[in-house]
């Protein structure tokens, strides 16, 4: 459990960041006019993007985590996150599913390292890259690559008024269509991870002519394996299929099951 | 509708759409029509037969969809897109709803819509049909959506008939096509050299005067016949409907079912494309400072888990569940909710399944090896008409809070004079920002009412922590009510779980307010809860049993110190006596308790038809629009909560409903 | 001792003759007992059947370390049986039977009983339809307990 804060007038909240490409703490400072109304009603005590270094202090009502576990210092940070905070938000692909880094979870750690780095004996990371919920209880996990802004911000107006955000787990098809996107796979056959895919990002890329990429993992009841038949049958090569499903969130469990079948 | 066989019909020359189209422009409609855009021809806003798909045309087969050249210059020379006209009727959002705080009391501001007038071009015979469907749901039922409404009202319609059918249509098999019966205000046919004219209303009329259109001849007349009977042999589906509805029904069962449910992605294609389906989700959205706050509404699907969601688990989590759903909705249940059938036989749902599933194809398997048909409860016309926003709210003031258990209150509330519900029936509670919720009403006082709420969520999270003073919104009241009627002269037994106690209170307290024989009108309370400390209306329960025709049992899950009352569950204390068969049985808690309550009763002889049960489903709109809290014909929002068991025993305990 | 009228107001008589009756009831006792009484003791020697012919009383099953009260698994009441163990050799109760409050039993030696029911197969079949009854009852009730159906949704 974690502790309770201190009375406090306003919550307070922290963002943290773990493995990541910081995009996801980007979208949170895109938000611009939303975040002074933010700033109005909640403090933000730590926000390493947005201000200079310092050591976070908690406790914190609201902590949001971006990034995966990817070195053993994160395995312990997120402990100390989830002691010190009552809500815990993980937001973006790395956060919940590891991110483009856990890649590595599919080859020889000790490989990647001597390939990539000159001294790689300097280099003190984990075999795997994994999401925070592998380490310690989410209260709620906000998927995207990055995360989709007006979704965050629900997420966390949600999370001051208590009520249940209204973020769908449903398809990214719910989204092209009420967007009265033409569908790219029905029409040209185009490789789709959109009926797999958990929505929020909008369905962009089918507006653009491109199939869904998966930046958002997969919803629940992914039927990843029917998808890829169709996909198949639609001439896609086995390495073609294990590529599509091995991308962003590649380290979530639907997507890295439905790639290892196509190795 | 005039009948459009009664009015002349027409020819107009081929340049004599330009003309239709200027009359409609200059007459202040908003043209949407056929056009190609991105690989598909889809109803978007147009201004002249330039925008038209001419010399398009599309092929369709299952998980595909292309466009291809013709030969001619037919300028409606295809069947149907991805789009339907839902789109612009029911739309993919809409906000519908906005709330303020002032001075410590809740204003809604409900529809205002003023739409642009719209002439839709190129309506099909099954769209115009869909259209009728969606009518039904949205207008012809005991709450009118005034958003629907508004728009509808705002339309003028173009159906084009069919001269030629897709690989995927059915129209023919389900009634609807090829030819536009009714519904629209002009009909065309298109040939190579002129259109055919008709007018459907006497707006279509007027219209028809201004165009230079002169009397077809006998033998474009004829033409008609025959392109539409060669329409009908090409269509590219069929789907034998004899007797379907309850076929369906009664092969809930069927193996087929799991065939589709490991195939189908759960993606919500087919219910987006679908010119019927017409299942939403109402939510609030965001409002980071203290502005009003916003409902919106958007297209859902029972595909999507959280369509069947309620406090912590869905009611259809497997993929197999929500495609029987669907199927049986739309081909079955529609029936018994709308007095028709559910699909209009476009084939959409099968050209946008990423996998091409064949919606005919699982009905044919399941025709070819049956179980046999059940019988379907037949459409109920509505008796009457609730002349407001569905949405719309009283913001009633909370005059006195009972905290009954750690984690449930009872809160009275100061109601409208023009408020009045019977037990049984629910409102639906609103905090605007957080969300609003269904409970049954747990007792009325004058001009007050009662409501017992369990904290199980967010929105009852912040319900249970407001205090005297505080504003609530409250809509209803919803639903079936108690027999009360069957109650005279007859052994009445109330069987309680829990919450379920709330429910049953306004009709306890009635049956202890008469004098009733205690040899033979005697009323027995049957209550099950957790734990002592779960128990409700700790004083009131105690004088129920003053009126000597009454008795209360209690008995408890598990013990705790001090308690000398029974232990165990309620099919316990029911057994230990016959239940006369003749006697009323109410019965309100869990559904497993519920379930072996009924197989207890049944053991004694019990009639279905005695049997009354309170149901509960997810719900957002409590007026039969959301579609959510469906149990195959029914819907819990209207047709109950309250059942008899003859009316659910079909689907009672069946799990996937 | 109680007359068939009486007897066959208990569903455990019912589809007996009254011969058939009689001879169990030759086998019986009755007795009164107040409230807070143990009755028979978890782990012990199962050997009467009781009817209960008026009171309630409590099975609870002995968990070191919280109080007896809490350790109530189900209580039983007038017309139903306790110490359906009794009707098998050699088995031993399975809880502790406490009377809650004034209570009147019949109490029917079970060695007998089951020599009776060997003997004479008709009271035999009659007695274990009814016991199979009521073990399935409490079974059902156990299940409905076990799945704890009350609990807060989130658990």
């Amino acid at each position: 459990m974690p502790d309770t804060p201190t009375p406090s007038p306003r919550p307070r909240l922290g963002v943290f960041k773990l493995a990541s490409c910081d995009g996801c703490q980007l979208t949170l400072l895109d938000c611009e006019d939303e975040l002074l109304l933010l700033g109005e009603q909640i403090d933000i005590v730590h926000f390493p993007e947005a201000t200079s270094p310092g050591q976070p202090h908690g406790p914190f009502d609201v902590a949001i985590i971006e990034g995966s576990v990817s070195t053993p210092e994160q395995r312990d940070e997120v402990q100390a996150i989830r002691r010190n905070s009552t809500i815990l938000l993980t937001i973006g692909a790395c956060a919940t599913s590891g991110g483009i880094q856990a890649l590595r979870n599919f080859g020889d750690h000790d490989d990647y390292r001597r390939i990539v780095y000159a001294q790689p004996e300097y280099i003190s990371s984990l075999a795997t890259s994994t999401p925070v919920a592998d380490h310690v209880p989410v209260d709620f996990e906000l998927r995207g690559c990055p995360v989709n802004k007006h979704q965050l911000l629900e997420l966390i107006t949600a999370c001051l008024r208590g009520r249940t955000p209204a973020i769908k787990n449903e398809s990214v098809c719910f989204e092209c269509k009420r967007n009265g996107t033409v569908c790219v796979a029905v029409t040209q056959q185009m490789p789709c991870l959109g009926p797999v895919t958990h929505a929020g990002c909008g369905a962009i890329c089918p507006a653009f002519n491109r199939g869904c990429f998966g930046c958002y993992g997969p919803k629940e009841s992914a039927a990843t394996a029917q998808l890829a038949e169709q996909m198949r049958a639609n001439g896609q090569s086995n390495e073609a299929i294990k590529r599509a499903f091995r991308l962003f969130t590649a380290g979530s469990e639907a997507f890295r099951k439905e790639s290892q079948r196509h190795e | 509708m005039a009948d459009p066989t009664a009015t002349p019909m027409l020819t107009l020359p081929p340049d004599g759409l330009s003309e239709l189209f200027a009359r409609l422009v200059q007459q202040g409609w908003r043209l949407v029509g056929p056009t190609v855009s991105n690989g598909a021809i889809i109803y978007d806003e147009i201004q002249s037969p330039d925008d038209l798909p001419t010399g398009w045309t599309d092929r369709q087969a299952p998980g595909q969809y292309t466009l291809e050249k013709r030969d001619d210059q037919r300028s409606f020379g295809y069947v149907v897109g991805p789009q339907s006209w839902k789109k612009e009727l029911f739309l993919p959002h809409e906000v519908v709803q906005t709330s303020s705080l002032n001075n410590g009391t809740f204003h809604w501001h409900g529809a205002n819509p003023k739409p642009t007038p719209t002439a839709f071009i190129g309506v099909r015979a099954c769209d115009l049909a869909a259209i009728g469907i969606q009518d039904r749901v949205f207008l012809e039922g005991t709450y009118v959506d005034p958003h629907y409404q508004a728009r509808r009202d705002a339309t003028l319609i173009i159906a084009v008939n069919c001269t030629e059918a897709g690989a995927l249509c059915f129209c023919d098999s389900m009634g609807t096509g090829p030819q536009a019966r009714q519904g629209y205000d002009l009909c065309l046919t298109e040939f190579d050299d002129y259109f055919l004219l008709e007018s459907g209303s006497d707006r279509g009329k007027a219209i028809a005067t201004q165009l230079p259109a002169t009397t077809a001849k006998p033998e474009q007349q004829a033409a008609l016949t025959t392109a539409l009977d060669n329409c009908r042999q090409q269509m590219g589906r069929t789907l034998n409907t004899d007797g379907l509805p309850e076929l369906l029904f009664g092969n809930l069962e069927h193996p087929q079912w799991d065939v589709v449910g490991d195939a189908c992605l759960a993606c919500g294609n087919c219910t987006m494309v679908c010119p019927t389906c017409f299942c939403h989700s109402i939510d609030e959205t965001p409002d980071l400072a203290s502005g009003p706050a916003v409902r919106e509404r958007s297209w859902d699907s029972c595909f999507s888990e959280e369509h069947s969601h309620i406090h912590g688990w869905s009611f259809q989590p497997t993929v197999k569940d929500r495609y029987r759903q669907w199927a049986t909705h739309k081909l079955s249940s529609w029936h018994s909710q709308f007095g028709t059938s559910g699909c209009v036989g476009c084939g959409r749902c099968i050209a946008w399944c990423p996998v091409g599933i064949d919606i005919t194809e699982q009905v044919t398997a399941i025709q070819h090896s049956p179980a046999d048909p059940a019988p379907l409860p037949d459409f109920k016309p509505i008796t009457w008409h609730a002349r407001k926003d569905p949405l719309q709210a009283a913001s009633a003031r909370i005059e006195h809070i009972t905290q009954e258990t750690h984690d449930v209150v009872t809160l009275k509330l100061q109601m409208p004079d023009n408020y009045r519900d019977q037990p049984g029936q629910f409102n639906m509670l609103a905090l605007p920002g957080i969300g609003e919720v269904p409970i049954s009403v747990s007792g009325d006082d004058g001009g007050a009412i009662e409501h017992t709420v369990r904290n199980v969520g967010k929105v009852t999270a912040a319900i249970t922590a407001l205090s005297v003073g505080d504003a609530l919104g409250v809509r209803g009241p919803y639903g079936s009510t108690w027999p009360l009627d069957q109650m005279a002269g007859r052994p009445v037994t109330l069987i309680a779980g829990g919450i379920g106690l709330a429910p049953m209170r306004g009709v306890i307290r009635h049956l202890v307010s008469q004098t009733r024989d205690p040899a033979t009108e005697w009323v027995s309370v049957i209550y099950g809860a957790r734990d002592q400390n779960a128990l409700l209306f700790n004083n009131e329960r105690k004088q129920w049993p003053t009126n000597p025709a009454v008795k209360v049992a209690i008995t408890l899950d598990r013990a705790s110190a001090g308690w000398r009352g029974n232990v165990g569950t309620v099919t316990t204390l029911l057994q230990r006596k016959h239940q006369p068969v003749h006697g009323i049985y109410l019965m309100c808690g869990p559904e497993v308790m519920m379930a072996a309550v009924i197989r207890q009763l049944s053991l004694d002889g019990v009639p279905p038809e005695n049997i009354y049960l309170s149901m509960e489903r997810n719900m957002k709109c409590a007026t039969g629009h959301c579609g959510r809290c469906q149990y195959g014909p029914h819907f819990i929002c209207k047709d109950g909560p309250v059942f008899s068991y003859a009316q659910v025993r079909p689907l009672f305990g069946t799990p996937g409903f | 001792m109680l007359t068939d009228e009486q007897l066959k107001k208990y569903g455990f008589f019912k589809p007996l003759t009254d011969e058939r009756a009689a001879a169990i009831v030759a086998l019986a006792k009755t007795i009164n007992l107040p409230a807070d009484t143990e009755v028979l003791r978890e782990g012990q020697q199962a050997d009467n059947l009781y009817l209960v012919l008026e009171g309630r009383l409590s099975l609870a099953m002995y968990v070191p370390g919280r109080a007896p009260e809490k350790s109530i698994v189900s209580t039983i009441s007038r017309g139903e049986l306790l110490g359906w163990s009794a009707l098998l050799p050699g088995r031993m109760w399975q809880a502790t039977a406490r009377t809650l409050k004034p209570t009147r039993l019949l109490a029917i030696d079970g060695t007998k009983l089951r020599e009776l029911c060997d003997r004479d197969h008709e009271i035999g079949y009659a007695v274990m339809k009814h016991v199979l009854t009521v073990v399935g009852q409490r079974l059902t009730e156990s299940r409905l307990q076990l799945l704890d159906m009350f609990a807060h949704p989130d658990g």
